[in-house]
């Protein structure tokens, strides 16, 4: 049997407090803060992804950007004072095409990310500023579901000895890879606890436990007609 | 289909959502009916199917399958014969327990707690048939192998492999003392 490691325990605590503190915090806050909050995560796991949003939106900063370039490089200027020759917009735009983008090539990926995790700070301050809006239930249910987003977009960030998730073999579908390592963290939290335990007491233990959930429920709810 | 573990997990939540909706009385019934399944299965299915399938082929006077049609044909068995009998133990006129719980915070944890217990048999036996078979329905395509490492390390606690067939037996009888007692 493969033993699972320290790190992968570190992994499985995590998730449990980051599901277990959202899903707490959705009960309290209600459906519709956490729905919110599910739209500003889901919107910056977009920004941060450079094939999703993030190179949509770098280009639009950076469009924004030189647009204001050409305005203080003279554009304005002319516009404002009549001179709408084509001598002072060419020069105008020489300086703009000269100057540094605001995102360049090398800065498009740390970009993106602070963009993500300004997204998600905003939505979890706009979920919380909404309390008690909506059901509890679904809270709970919709805040587990942030919780278990936030944590599989961040654990693997995580500068320690965090194992890496494992992909599926079938790299050639890269669109249910995502999917498939939320399942992967979902299956090693069910089954970790488990593994441990009777990794050290041994495959015997799963038998007695069965008898000693019987006896258990026979004792405690079950009784004859 | 994709990875074996996905497919558990996904049978796991059923019986435990089963569980939450009918309550621990009536999944104890459809527990024991899986454990005599189970026992039935391990104990008498894996020892005779395969020498009645050899049987079978003498008298058509037929060449015997080779072993990987074998192990088709005995994991379909054994996953049909599984899966009827837990459409038996849904359908109809139900043998159930008789709680005493009121309905409450209590009675949802023996919900769970059943419902798991449920779901990790039923799941778990349907991927030992794979297992044991060396996972034929890979064959076709819909389930993706090698096992991921989280898998491989469950597929070592999956019922059969974890208890002797007389134990199913015993939590059979188990069940029928609880079931009849005072």
């Amino acid at each position: 049997m493969q033993a699972f490691s320290f790190g992968e325990l570190q992994t499985a605590v995590i998730m449990f407090l980051l599901i277990g503190f959202f899903a707490f915090q959705g009960a309290r806050n209600g459906f519709i803060a956490e729905l919110i909050k599910a739209g500003f995560i889901i919107l910056g796991v977009a920004v941060g992804r450079p094939a999703l949003l993030g190179d949509s939106v770098v280009r639009t900063l950076n469009g924004i950007y030189q647009a204001l370039l050409f305005l203080a490089y003279g554009g304005g200027k002319a516009v404002l004072t009549g001179d709408v020759s084509p001598e002072a917009f060419s020069r105008a735009f020489m300086r703009v095409q000269a100057a540094r983008p605001l995102i360049s090539p090398d800065d498009k990926l740390i970009a993106t990310f602070l963009l993500m995790i300004a997204l998600i700070i905003i939505g979890l301050i706009a979920g919380n500023k909404l309390r008690s809006r909506g059901g509890p239930i679904l809270g709970l249910l919709l805040g587990a579901f942030n919780g278990l987003l936030l944590a599989y977009l961040f654990i693997p960030l995580l500068p320690r000895d965090l194992p890496p998730l494992p992909t599926s073999p079938q790299a050639a579908r890269p669109a249910i890879l995502g999917l498939l390592d939320v399942f992967d963290v979902i299956f090693r939290i069910v089954v970790l606890p488990f593994a441990i335990l009777f990794g050290n007491l041994g495959t015997w233990s799963i038998p007695i436990l069965i008898l000693a959930l019987l006896l258990y429920v026979g004792w405690r709810g079950a009784s004859s007609r | 289909m994709g990875p074996i573990e996905i497919l558990f997990l996904v049978i796991f939540l059923f019986f435990l959502f089963v569980a939450l909706v009918r309550g621990y009385e009536r999944e104890l019934g459809v527990t024991t009916l899986i454990f005599v399944a189970l026992f039935i299965i391990t104990f008498f299915g894996q020892k005779y199917v395969p020498l009645a399938l050899r049987y079978l082929t003498q008298l058509l006077n037929r060449p015997p399958f080779d072993n990987r049609t074998t192990q088709h044909i005995l994991s379909l068995t054994f996953s049909i014969f599984f899966i009827l009998v837990l459409f038996s133990s849904y359908a109809g006129d139900t043998f159930s327990f008789k709680g005493k719980l009121k309905r409450g915070p209590n009675a949802v944890v023996l919900d769970l707690l059943i419902g798991a217990l449920n779901g990790y048999l039923v799941a778990g036996s349907l991927w030992y048939f794979q297992d044991f078979y060396e996972y034929p329905f890979a064959d076709t395509g819909l389930l993706i192998l090698p096992l991921r490492p989280p898998a491989e390390a469950f597929a070592n606690y999956l019922p059969p492999y974890v208890a002797p067939p007389m134990f199913w037996a015993g939590m059979v009888m188990v069940l029928m003392l609880l079931r009849v007692r005072k």
